[in-house]
């Protein structure tokens, strides 16, 4: 079975959840009434069940991956971000914005001192500046 | 007719050196706002305000429109040079700019947003001086049936054309109603899809969407490149686009592009003038329809000095028409007209009928200053397109890196704080296996933005119509848009590209 068929199956999974569960759970349903609340959803959710049924039926193009490798670092530079923002209002704009630059340089295998140093401090100070005395708006 | 004395006061009033020197500073705080992913025009307009009490009616405005007419140039640089828009509107501009940018062609990509979009801006501000009573009546004449009309063409033509297959277009958009239906219903105001986070009672933020989809995506790839490098590829030479031949523009290129330019000013000044839409949809509207009519439509997309043409000029044009509805009716087309009513407010003025009438003097007074914000742009823009060639010899480290903070900072303030971030890396990741996976980001987003507009003129139609569908017999046109429509089916469905149904 083709990449392109199990997202089709996938989409037909979620259609029906939604149909079934996800709209009456997080929607209001109104009787005999047009226009109403879930219409827009429910559009939606039957055209993820039509369409993957075409897609689950027909489907044949397969895809190519990275490499788990980098499928990794991606995830890693997302982690890394996450726990950015996750800390910011904790501990403050500049520490978090330094410490997520430094790990960013580390990660990207940067040495040039220069560089380095545009990247860890430069520009963490320079948004920091840019936002909170040229823009006036205020950061944690 | 307008009293020709009140004509020339007015454009006189624009040529005073401080109205001048507020016009030069808008244009470069614009472009530099503009370029700067995660940084939006509506930030820059909401921060800008409060800062114009103390100058002139015609000033203050003049000061607020050349903020966003910069933007339009500004949002095109990163767009181009980091597939990153700097502002949603850009974002078609990215398509063909990127491509053209990895050629080695950056300069010349940003030369060819610069003057498309001067053009665009020219045009339409000439449109809105001359024909804005009466294109502002036609916009009236839009009513829900003809706007859901609209919606329905512009559905059929966007969906049709972006990605590879039509099954997987349509899911995306599919995705799009779905995302789009978060927050109050516009039928009964109940919320849907909040699951008790208050933030999400207004929607999904859409810049977090859009600059998390089509720019934070983008740069998590990069930097995990720069972890572990791509075979073959040197990941750190990605954004060092200037080195290759020459950057220059000819008038003789500009004028191969006249029509597809003409079309998109045309676009984007129709899309302007009608409340509800704005820059982004007129962007991908005018591209979709230029990749349409092509020869060639496969050349778009690959760096093609055309997608650049229909993006930009249909973009800047829709800022000089969005002010028709806005002088002539007091509606705001978009949010930036609607952070201007606030401006006018503030300075005494109320945007309407009346206004040309009462204030004459300072309508004209702005526009002249708009006619002069568009040279300013021009010159600015050939400056800071230098700065930017700066910045961007950089190693691509740093800019990414620099590209990242900004996005994290700006969509701080732009999206509501740590959620509005969580949502922008949620649509990283979605955008990411989106991409991955061959289902259309462009036709999301496309279906997100107009999603809530569709919906609501479907339910003013259904009840302005009873839900009976043969009033549409006196509404001829929306019958000339809906015949459209058929017509949009007809050329992009599986019929005529049996090939592209599945892929």
């Amino acid at each position: 079975m083709t990449l392109d068929r199990i997202i089709g199956g996938i989409a037909v999974a979620f259609g029906g959840f939604l149909l079934l569960y996800g709209i009456p759970a997080n929607v209001r349903m109104v009787q005999n009434a047009m226009p109403y609340p879930a219409m827009f959803p429910q559009v939606a959710a039957w055209m993820f069940v039509g369409l993957g049924l075409i897609q689950l039926l027909v489907g044949k193009a397969t895809f190519t991956f990275p490499s788990g490798k980098q499928f990794a670092a991606f995830l890693g530079v997302i982690f890394l971000v996450l726990i950015m923002v996750l800390l910011l209002e904790r501990l403050g704009y500049v520490p978090v914005a330094i410490g997520l630059m430094v790990a960013i340089t580390l990660l990207s295998k940067e040495r040039r001192p220069l560089w380095v140093l545009v990247m860890v401090l430069g520009l963490p100070v320079g948004v920091w500046l840019l936002f909170e005395q040229i823009l006036q708006r205020p950061l944690p | 007719m307008p009293d020709i004395s009140i004509v020339f006061s007015g454009l006189a009033d624009a040529f005073t050196l401080g109205n001048l020197l507020y016009i030069l500073l808008g244009v470069t705080l614009g472009q530099i706002v503009g370029a700067i992913p995660g940084l939006s025009i509506l930030m820059a307009l909401a921060i800008a305000i409060p800062l114009t009490y103390s100058l002139d009616t015609l000033t203050a405005i003049s000061f607020l429109i050349s903020i966003n007419k910069g933007g339009t140039i500004g949002g095109a640089v990163p767009a181009i040079l980091l597939n990153t828009p700097g502002t949603p509107e850009s974002a078609a501009t990215a398509l063909d700019g990127y491509p053209m940018a990895k050629k080695g062609q950056g300069g010349k990509a940003m030369k060819y947003s610069l003057y498309y979009s001067v053009f665009g801006d020219v045009s339409s501000d000439i449109v809105l001086i001359t024909v804005s009573l009466p294109l502002a009546a036609l916009a009236l004449k839009m009513g829900p049936i003809e706007i859901m009309t609209l919606m329905i063409l512009a559905f059929t033509v966007i969906a049709g054309l972006v990605g590879s297959s039509l099954v997987k277009g349509l899911m995306s958009v599919a995705f799009g109603f779905l995302l789009a239906s978060v927050g109050l219903d516009p039928a009964m105001g109940s919320a849907r899809f909040t699951f008790g986070f208050i933030e999400l009672v207004d929607g999904v933020p859409l810049t977090a969407i859009a600059v998390g989809m089509l720019a934070v995506s983008e740069i998590f790839v990069k930097i995990s490149e720069f972890v572990v490098p791509t075979e073959g590829e040197d990941a750190t030479d990605s954004a060092q686009v200037f080195d290759k031949g020459d950057q220059n523009v000819t008038f003789a290129e500009l004028w191969a592009n006249r029509v597809v330019a003409f079309r998109a000013m045309v676009i984007g000044t129709v899309i302007g003038a009608i409340p509800g839409l704005g820059s982004t949809t007129a962007g991908f509207l005018s591209y979709s329809i230029s990749k349409q009519s092509a020869k060639d439509p496969e050349a778009f997309g690959t760096g093609d000095p055309r997608g650049i043409a229909a993006s930009e000029a249909a973009n800047s044009a829709v800022v000089g028409a969005n002010l028709i509805p806005l002088l002539t009716l007091g509606i705001p087309g978009n949010i930036a007209a609607a952070l201007l009513v606030s401006a006018f407010i503030i300075h005494g003025v109320q945007p309407g009928p009346l206004l040309f009438e009462r204030q004459g003097q300072l309508i004209y007074g702005l526009f002249g200053a708009m006619l002069i914000a568009n040279v300013f742009n021009l010159i600015v823009g050939q400056f800071g397109m230098r700065f930017w060639a700066m910045i961007v010899s950089a190693p691509a480290k740093v800019v990414y890196g620099g590209a990242l903070l900004l996005c994290i900072t700006g969509m701080y303030f732009a999206a509501g704080g740590v959620f509005g971030l969580v949502i922008m890396l949620a649509a990283a990741v979605i955008g990411y296996i989106m991409r991955l996976t061959g289902f259309s980001v462009i036709a999301f987003i496309v279906a997100f933005v107009l999603t809530p507009q569709l919906e609501r003129s479907i339910n003013q139609a259904i009840l302005i119509t009873d839900g009976d569908f043969s009033e549409l017999a006196h509404h001829p046109i929306a019958i000339g848009l809906l015949v459209a429509s058929v017509f949009a089916i007809y050329f992009l469905g599986p019929w005529k590209k049996r090939e592209s149904l599945i892929k």
